[in-house]
């Protein structure tokens, strides 16, 4: 990409839009073309440290640090044979909750509110394990409350699995879709770079608007994808031990938070600096085939952030 | 002003001068070494390094700050009105490239043994721990197994700030933290070892000299770093150690049956607090 | 080389004086000048008059001269407040507990202890000290003063390439100084976790008091000087590439601009790395993220909070950027240095492409080192002996680049004025520092000597020997070019002389402390028995005593700094007769730098040549013919 439009360049920086004179024999390479690859080999450092840390921290996290019965990093995964109840059919709400409330933080998972009912409806309730007699016992008891409870015994894991709806309560069909979102803006980015190579002004708006949106949409997904996790949902203990998936929950939410919050704040300076370009285009005459490296500086910017959506997937969400 | 090179000599000459001050007062030289002739004579090696780098790098500042202050002294504009017009050796820079490089070479492999010998894991001399050691704001909390032989169980002796071994034998602690990272540095047996919070880390050492001596924190942990200060006792004999470890214990249990509930290790440490403040 | 035809246009452009603004404007816009167009854009394009209000003039100024100095005089500014810091310090080693002179007077109600100094406070003054120092005194000096005012006079450009984020990285150090200021007056004072900021002491605000709102300021203040670096370095690296004058190689360049070029490299590589974990440790405070935290952590026998991260990551991504920094703050001190050499040698610099070599290759190696300040951490032991070799390794090039200012000095010309007495502090004082590191690299001898004097003895050989003499140094070289006006060459080199005395009988006895296990960061030596001695007793109290001295020595600059700046005498266009560009302006440059954009003929080094009358040659006159056989590629050695 980089390539095609090198021909084409002009040979100013964004800092001196004046000196702006079409000029023959003149090297592809403007001081703001240097500048904006040194920036982008600082944010690989930046993101390096955080995808270095996430590596480090999922390479050194102990294979019990997370299961299906109890919350991060609880010691108590440590033990083997231990036995959790999966509540599948509720039955009277306010009793069953009131039965394994305790249990529940005696193993450091507190509910507050009404989320422990909600789990309960939900059908996502599973107890935390116990030895199997005591769990015999506890499921008569449920029985008896008129639930309908299934064994599930002790799964340990170092990291979150995807698709383990036990220990990740990320939602990859979402991100997939979310990730081409992003894909299809840097094409109409490159679109609207080729506009303005040909000189189509008019063109070059309209993509770098159809740009603008499809950022945006990005964007409102991803503050969709927090709020369902911090706030709207309520998960089962082996996600997070208060039943809302927030930074604090466990290391794999730190560094899940983290990496993509770091990503859609770059999301959301790209899609400033592009309202700004395009508030600026709409002036005749301000990009010109001649004249348009703010364009492609940004479009720089832009699949970069890209680019780092892609490896951020992958490695966060895929494996 | 071919005076100028004196200063850089005077001062050149005063810097060697002060590890020479050592020969007459040992508080300007290493430390009282106790690790010499044990089974691991850890210090042994560390102060062998120690002189062997003092030297090589005692030479290479004699010939820097003679060269330097030879030219100050020669070539001063009274004395050379025209400098010699040259950019530069490539024989002189292959030479001085080459030189250092063996002898950092050198250094970098002379030294890979002791370092072997003192932190590799597959070094851990073959015997139990002696004791588990604790650190915590600003305190050495020390473990000993009880009669039982294990560490962990409740018979356990429990000691703050004072760590005891046995002259000439291998002496393993695990090391831990509560809080903070602190450092376990024994200075006159040339050890030191961060504890971090979340590791058990296994620290070997050993003394050939009886006597008490001081167990330092040498990593910043918060306002009473300055004094987190721990002893070691080494014991003459093993028999010694344990006449030691038993009267402990029932001083222990004597206390122990006083205190009622908590562990004795936290109860002592509150009553250490209080007066630590 | 592009560069040539780029700069090649520009020689074209008409002289311009103050006095014709109007026809510099019209230049600038292009009329005949149809050659030189957008190409050299921070040549022609800044070839209009300085703005003349105050404010755009100096306060809000893109002129790299003004931000240069700018940074030069915050730097100096908190060169006092860290030095302050540094004797508070020293007091207390040297007479632990006793009344500090005024501090004690002005802290009276807050300590409540009748003018003792709590333990606390202790470690705030030597965190504060060092965070002082390093990233508001030498970085920014070095970097933010020197490197702004120097890169562009050096490689012949009117500005930096980008003006305005030159501006705003001078802007982005005040919310930094600010914040870091106003944590030493909010609840629990300054941060105080050393000025490592290792977790779990850093972390938690129940560890220290310094961990409540002060390590939270502290954080985000390094997070700006941070960004203000980085602006500054991805601008001197533009520059260096882009806007060098016609004939300008790139083996041509000064050392300093060779220096600061790769050190903005450095910076541009290590400093995100930082960045990423000072946000780090800013999310663990702040929305309870566990990057740092251990499982199983626990205070008093509570269950810990969820946990799961690693303390000792905090130390692997912050050495991965303060390794590097610390040759940060030495690579543009060591290119300063070979230019003054050079200069008042009256020779041309030893070994000129070894010495570029030798830069990139500390650049280089210093990334691959920083495991060296972890030996004893609890890190894999097998992974410290790669360390160790490194570490061994990096102290090559630094012996290559020794050899060649002694090559310089032998035979030259010395003259003896004050920045060439620095200069030569410099080397004798960084082999010192340098020696030292060697007894740390080799991980058995650091087992004993980490975490004690012996380490603080080697920063200072390197950062105040090294460094801060390499900021002397250049502050009296260019300071007639910066000012236009000459410092007072006597009291420099009493300042030099006396500086030096006491810079070593403060900081020397160090590594003789040191190596007797005297810990550092402690508010007292005297809890343990095995320093409790008269030796040390007096070792502390004389080094305490120099350190006064050293600091009094200190307002002989001051007065000769200030004194000059209204009163020195004139200086000419180029008072040292030097070869490189800045001197073929005036003093101080005029707002645009360069009348004429000059061309350049050869490397900066051309002292004595034969067959020339003076005994230097600026870069802008050609080589006499007789000698062009000869120099021709003037460093091949
Ligand atoms: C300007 C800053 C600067 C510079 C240039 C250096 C240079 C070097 N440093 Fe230093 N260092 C610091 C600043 C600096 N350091 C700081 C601030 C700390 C402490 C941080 C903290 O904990 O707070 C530190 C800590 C530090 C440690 C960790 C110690 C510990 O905490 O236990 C180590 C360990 O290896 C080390 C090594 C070295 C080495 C090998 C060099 C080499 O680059 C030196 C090379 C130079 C020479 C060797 C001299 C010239 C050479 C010759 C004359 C020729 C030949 C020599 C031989 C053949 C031996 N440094
Ligand atoms: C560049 C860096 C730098 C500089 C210059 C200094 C300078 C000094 N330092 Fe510092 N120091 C560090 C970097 C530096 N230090 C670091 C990194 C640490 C480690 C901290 C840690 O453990 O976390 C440290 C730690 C440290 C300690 C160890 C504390 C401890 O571990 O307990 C001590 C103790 O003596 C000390 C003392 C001094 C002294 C006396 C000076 C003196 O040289 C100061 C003299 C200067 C003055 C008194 C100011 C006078 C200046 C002027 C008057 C201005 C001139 C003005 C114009 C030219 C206009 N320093
Ligand atoms: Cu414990 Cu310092
Ligand atoms: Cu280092």
């Amino acid at each position: 990409m980089a390539h095609e439009t090198a021909t084409a360049l002009a040979p100013d920086a964004p800092a001196s839009p004046r000196s702006a004179k079409p000029l023959q024999g003149h090297s592809p390479v403007t001081p703001g073309k240097v500048a904006m690859w040194f920036f982008l080999a600082t944010e690989v450092m930046f993101f390096t440290g955080l995808i270095g840390t996430y590596i480090v921290l999922r390479a050194g996290s102990p294979p019990t640090a997370y299961s299906n019965l109890f919350p991060p990093a609880s010691a108590k995964a440590e033990r083997p044979g231990l036995v959790g109840l999966r509540i599948e059919q509720p039955g009277d709400v306010e009793a069953v909750a009131r039965l394994i409330r305790p249990l529940y933080e005696a193993h450091g998972a507190y509910y507050e509110g009404h989320d422990l009912e909600h789990l309960i409806e939900q059908g996502h309730a599973i107890t935390p394990g116990l030895e199997p007699e005591k769990t015999e016992a506890l499921a008569a008891q449920l029985r008896s409350l008129g639930a309908t409870v299934e064994e599930e015994s002790l799964h340990t894991y170092a990291w979150p699995l995807p698709y383990d709806t036990h220990t990740n309560p990320l939602s990859i069909d979402l991100t997939a879709v979310n990730t081409f979102i992003l894909i299809c803006s840097s094409v109409t980015m490159v679109l609207a770079l080729a506009a303005i190579q040909r000189g189509d002004a008019s063109r070059m708006r309209l993509w770098l608007l159809a740009t603008i949106v499809i950022g945006s949409v990005f964007l409102g997904v991803q503050v969709y994808e927090y709020r369902e996790l911090m706030f709207g949902h309520v998960y089962p203990p082996g996600i997070s031990a208060d039943g809302h998936f927030r930074p604090s929950s466990s290391l794999f939410a730190s560094c899940f938070f983290t990496m993509t919050g770091f990503h859609g704040a770059h999301v959301a300076g790209g899609i400033i600096s592009l309202l700004i370009l395009f508030l600026t285009a709409l002036k005749p005459g301000r990009y010109t085939q001649a004249h348009h490296s703010p364009i492609e500086l940004v479009g720089l910017y832009w699949h970069f952030v890209d680019l780092v959506w892609i490896i951020l997937f992958t490695v966060v969400y895929l494996i | 002003m071919r005076y100028w090179s004196l200063l850089f000599l005077v001062t050149a000459v005063l810097v060697v001068a002060a590890f020479g001050v050592g020969a007459f007062d040992p508080s300007w030289w290493l430390p009282e070494n106790v690790s010499l002739h044990g089974p691991l004579h850890i210090g042994a090696e560390v102060d062998h390094l120690f002189i062997l780098i003092l030297v090589i790098t005692g030479l290479v500042f004699i010939g820097t700050q003679a060269a330097l202050v030879w030219t100050l002294w020669r070539y001063p504009r009274e004395f050379q009105p025209k400098a010699t017009y040259q950019h530069g050796s490539q024989r002189l820079e292959v030479v001085w490239t080459i030189i250092p490089a063996a002898i950092l070479v050198f250094i970098a492999l002379y030294q890979l043994g002791a370092w072997t010998d003192i932190k590799f894991r597959s070094a851990q001399p073959k015997v139990p721990p002696i004791a588990e050691v604790t650190a915590r704001q600003f305190q050495w909390l020390i473990r000993y197994p009880g009669p039982d032989g294990r560490i962990g169980t409740p018979d356990d002796l429990h000691t703050i700030n004072d760590l005891h071994f046995v002259k000439n034998e291998p002496t393993v602690i695990h090391l831990k933290t509560r809080d903070v990272l602190h450092s376990f540095f024994l200075p006159a047996m040339r050890i030191k070892q961060d504890a971090v919070p979340g590791l058990t880390i296994p620290v070997w050492f050993d003394a050939d000299r009886a006597g008490t001596y001081d167990l330092v924190c040498a990593e910043l942990c918060g306002w009473g770093h300055y004094k987190m200060r721990g002893v070691v006792t080494v014991h003459e004999t093993r028999r010694d150690f344990e006449e030691w470890a038993s009267r402990a214990l029932e001083e222990q249990n004597r206390s122990q049956l006083a205190t009622i509930g908590g562990t004795v290790a936290t109860a002592s440490a509150a009553t250490a607090d209080a007066g630590g403040n | 080389m592009s560069t040539n035809s780029l700069g090649s246009a520009d020689g074209n452009i008409e002289p311009v004086s103050e006095a014709t603004r109007a026809e510099a404007r019209a230049a600038s816009e292009g009329g005949g000048h149809g050659d030189h167009g957008g190409h050299g854009h921070g040549h022609d394009d800044h070839v209009h008059p300085a703005p003349s209000n105050f404010l755009t003039r100096y306060i809000f100024s893109t002129d790299h001269k003004i931000i240069g100095i700018q940074f030069l005089f915050s730097g100096l500014l908190f060169f006092i407040l860290g030095g302050l810091l540094a004797l508070a310090v020293r007091w207390q080693l040297a007479w632990p507990w006793s009344r500090v002179p005024i501090l004690s007077t002005i802290m009276e109600g807050e300590w409540k202890t009748g003018g003792q100094m709590p333990p606390e406070f202790y470690n705030k003054l030597f965190t504060m000290h060092a965070t002082v120092m390093i990233f508001f005194v030498i970085i920014p000096l070095l970097t933010g003063a020197f490197g702004n005012f120097l890169i562009p006079l050096m490689i012949g450009a009117r500005d930096m390439a980008f003006p305005k984020l030159n501006m705003l990285s001078y802007w982005f150090m005040w919310p930094a100084f600010i914040l870091m200021l106003q944590s030493f007056v909010v609840e629990g004072g300054a941060a105080e976790a050393g000025w490592t900021s290792y977790p779990l002491l850093a972390l938690f605000r129940w560890a220290t008091p310094g961990s409540l709102n002060g390590q939270t300021l502290w954080l985000m203040s390094l997070l700006f000087a941070g960004v203000s670096s980085m602006m500054g370095s991805i601008n001197y690296i533009t520059t260096i590439l882009m806007l060098r004058a016609p004939g300008m190689k790139l083996f041509r360049m000064p050392m300093t601009v060779w220096a600061l070029f790769i050190t903005a490299l450095l910076q541009a590589f290590a400093l995100p790395v930082l960045t990423s974990a000072l946000v780090m440790q800013l999310l663990d405070r702040t929305v309870g993220t566990n990057f740092f935290t251990p499982v199983a952590w626990s205070v008093a026998n509570q269950p810990g909070p969820v946990g799961g991260g690693q303390t000792i990551l905090w130390q692997h991504l912050f050495w991965f950027y303060s390794h590097p920094a610390v040759y940060i703050m030495i690579l543009p001190a060591m290119g300063i240095v070979s230019d003054v050499i050079s200069t008042f040698s009256r020779k041309p610099l030893f070994g000129y492409k070894p010495m570029v070599f030798a830069i990139a290759g500390i650049a280089f190696l210093g990334f691959i080192v920083w495991g060296h300040h972890m030996f004893q951490s609890g890190m894999n032991p097998a992974l410290g002996a790669t360390f160790m070799l490194s570490t061994m390794m990096i102290a090559l090039p630094s012996a290559i680049k020794t050899f060649n200012w002694i090559g310089t000095l032998w035979s030259g010309s010395i003259h003896f004025t004050t920045p060439m007495l620095f200069a030569i502090g410099f080397v004798s004082m960084f082999v010192i520092g340098g020696l030292s590191g060697i007894f740390m690299a080799a991980t058995p001898v650091d087992m004993h000597i980490h975490d004690t004097y012996f380490i603080v003895g080697h920063i200072h050989y390197v950062l105040f020997g090294g460094s801060t003499f390499g900021i002397f140094a250049a502050i009296y070289y260019w300071f007639p070019k910066m000012f236009g006006r000459m410092m007072d060459e006597r009291l420099g080199k009493i300042h030099f002389v006396l500086t030096f005395i006491f810079f070593n009988g403060t900081f020397f006895l160090m590594h003789i402390i040191g190596m007797h296990g005297h810990p550092r960061r402690i508010a007292t030596p005297y809890e343990y028995e095995f320093l409790n001695r008269p030796g040390i007793h007096f070792m502390n109290e004389f080094m305490t005593v120099n350190a006064l001295l050293l600091g009094a020595s200190q307002l002989i600059v001051v007065y000769n700094f200030v004194v000059s700046l209204f009163a020195g005498p004139r200086a000419s266009e180029n008072p040292w007769r030097a070869n490189t560009l800045e001197w073929a302006t005036a003093s101080p440059p005029p707002h645009y730098n360069f009348l004429k954009i000059p061309t350049v003929y050869h490397a900066a080094y051309e002292y004595s040549v034969p067959g020339v009358e003076e005994d230097y040659l600026p870069q802008t006159r050609p080589l006499p013919p007789a000698s062009q056989q000869m120099v021709l590629e003037p460093a091949r050695g």
